[in-house]
């Protein structure tokens, strides 16, 4: 297997925010790779690197000769000039020239042009191509070829990138967060798309059944260290839980060594002579290790909610639509107790909406709500909060709540509330 | 995220909730959420995020309608892939004059998207090209002044084109028969 692209002991630093130090990965050609990693340690930094945006404090990255790159940024750099089919087909390609050329003249209609192209298509071959990129614009829902890129949405903006790395069909391809703006429909199609392809693959991703279904090896970056794991997802929980197991059994022993060291430290002052100074370096490093800190065991908490009765929300034939575009007709649904559902449906077709209408926050055109008089709904939608800037993560949520109550009957103050999920002190006390 | 839960809710909304969280913080939020003690209704393009939580599925099957389905997102998807393939194998063994007379299918009863009516627009055009050249080449063919290089290189042209007219045709055909 040849090696597309080395990484030898890269190190990356923004002012006093170190994010990794002494990283060395390659990339083998056909390897699927996943990057997984906390938020804020460095993954799209790592990738911009990696695709030679950024460059590393130490360390170099070199590549393989002769091979083609293809990046999908969180944020993809196109010509806002453009329009979607100059974009779309972006290329150094012959084959996908002649492909754009084809098929512009068929959205004109040019039938001159058409036929001209015929051969030519036939003397690169490039029907089954043709065929390939149909099914990509297709898939992502690319229809409308002369729109500018200025007037799209950031959404749109990032399928028509994608879609240009997949018809380009680069060797490497490296995606952060190719899941984000698709449906599910779409995220399905790209699964299949990237398990068939030919490109050699190095992602960041949270979907767990793309690492499951379509990677087959895994890294890890934690505490700055990365850790490689020649598999799956599934692969990857089994190991990751052995190595934690591990640490902290190492940790632990450590620990109790640490103790009796401290005890002799503490006897025998005058044994420090320099016979015992390579047990006093020893008790330092020991120190050292022992006073790492152990993973965190699983906390078993539970926020108490306020009881609820028997009625719930009950819907009866619910309607509403924008302008002439129907998002629910006749919609009627008794929720009972406890009861967990997922909506599911392509962009645009009134997901939110009907969320909205359910939190208040928007009025039905038709139709009856009843809700139960010991329902306390909540809602959250990914842009609906507006925190002020130089509030700390604690100072909101104590303007919401000093105490949590737990459902048996015990209290938990905001820090410690914030630290089950994961924002230690440090964090919660910085701004948001 | 933290600032909705804390308020003590018995019925969340959730909008995309997992976007912008990391793999271990989706884990500690999925546990809490299948803890929960209430009611959920929530929108994700996760789906091992949906398929961990939800016990039931609205979809958005367009037109405004909304059905409920039991079981989670991939259950849901597995039952609706075995729907959509179990029609097809009737429909290619029932002749097409029969096929014209049972309206149920579902193939049957739907319009062609504006992709597939530009395709067809297309389909049309080459064709039509298709076919002169094939006549073109057999002119050439029956003339007799070709020599024998010329004429080997017309007959694999002529092969190749009456197969790409019978992709065509037949692609054709599969259009025009949906938007009857």
């Amino acid at each position: 297997m040849s090696v597309l692209l080395q990484a030898e002991s890269i190190a990356k630093s923004y002012g006093d925010l170190e994010l990794f130090s002494d990283i060395s990965m390659s990339i083998h050609k056909d390897q699927k790779v996943a990057l997984i990693a906390k938020n804020g340690t460095g993954k799209t930094t790592l990738l911009n690197i990696l695709a030679g945006i950024d460059t590393p404090d130490v360390g170099k990255v070199t590549f393989t000769n002769d091979i083609s790159l293809g990046y999908l940024n969180q944020n993809p750099i196109i010509n806002e000039q453009n329009s979607v089919i100059e974009e779309v087909f972006n290329s150094s390609n012959e084959t996908v020239k002649l492909i754009k050329r084809y098929e512009k003249a068929i959205a004109e209609n040019h039938k001159d042009e058409i036929s001209s192209l015929l051969s030519e298509m036939d003397r690169l071959n490039a029907w089954d191509y043709e065929v390939r990129v149909k099914q990509i614009l297709a898939q992502l829902k690319i229809t409308e070829f002369d729109k500018t890129i200025r007037y799209l949405s950031g959404g749109q903006k990032k399928r028509i990138a994608l879609a240009n790395l997949l018809i380009n069909e680069p060797d490497l391809l490296i995606l952060d967060e190719p899941t984000n703006h698709l449906d599910l429909e779409m995220i399905e199609w790209l699964e299949e798309f990237l398990q068939r392809s030919n490109s050699t693959l190095f992602m960041v991703t949270h979907d767990r059944y793309f690492l499951d279904r379509v990677c087959n090896e895994i890294l890890e970056i934690e505490n700055k260290q990365i850790y490689q794991y020649k598999g799956n997802y599934s692969y990857f929980l089994e190991k990751r839980d052995e190595r934690i197991h591990n640490k902290n059994s190492e940790i632990e022993k450590a620990r109790s060594i640490l103790k009796k060291e401290l005890e002799w430290m503490r006897r025998t002052p005058q044994a420090r002579t320099t016979k015992a100074k390579y047990r006093v370096d020893a008790y330092y490093d020991l120190e050292e290790k022992a006073s790492q800190k152990k993973y965190r065991d699983k906390v078993e908490i539970k926020v108490s909610s306020s009881r609820l009765g028997k009625k719930i929300l009950n819907i009866h034939n619910l309607e509403k639509s924008f302008d002439d575009h129907k998002l629910i007709t006749d919609f009627t649904y008794l929720f009972k107790p406890y009861e967990k559902i997922g909506i599911v449906g392509n962009n645009g077709s009134g997901k939110s909406t009907l969320l909205n209408i359910i939190a208040g926050q928007l009025e039905a055109d038709k139709g009856k709500m009843e809700i139960g008089e010991t329902v306390v709904m909540a809602y959250y939608k990914q842009d609906g909060i507006q925190f002020k800037e130089e509030d700390t993560v604690i100072d909101i949520v104590k303007e919401i709540a000093e105490v949590v109550t737990l459902n048996n009957g015990k209290r938990m103050s905001a820090s410690q509330f914030l630290n089950y999920f994961l924002f230690p002190p440090k964090m919660q006390h910085s701004r948001v | 995220m933290l600032t909705v839960l804390i308020q003590n809710p018995n019925f969340l909304l959730l909008d995309e909730p997992t976007n912008d969280l990391d793999i271990l913080t989706l884990n500690v939020l999925e546990e809490y959420l299948c803890d929960f003690d209430g009611c959920i209704l929530l929108v994700s393009h996760d789906r091992f995020f949906m398929d961990k939580i939800v016990d039931s599925i609205f979809v958005f099957e367009g037109e405004g309608k909304i059905k409920n389905y039991p079981g989670n997102y991939t259950q849901y998807r597995q039952s609706r892939k075995k729907i959509v393939q179990a029609p097809k194998p009737k429909n290619t063994s029932v002749s097409k004059t029969r096929k014209k007379s049972s309206d149920t299918t579902i193939q049957a009863k739907r319009k062609l998207s504006f992709k597939e009516k530009r395709e067809m627009e297309m389909l049309e055009a080459l064709i039509e090209e298709l076919q002169n050249e094939k006549s073109e080449i057999e002119k050439q063919l029956n003339s007799g002044t070709l020599n024998s290089d010329e004429l080997n290189e017309k007959s694999e042209r002529f092969a190749e084109v009456i197969n790409q007219l019978d992709d065509r045709e037949l692609r054709w055909l599969e259009l025009s028969e949906i938007e009857e």
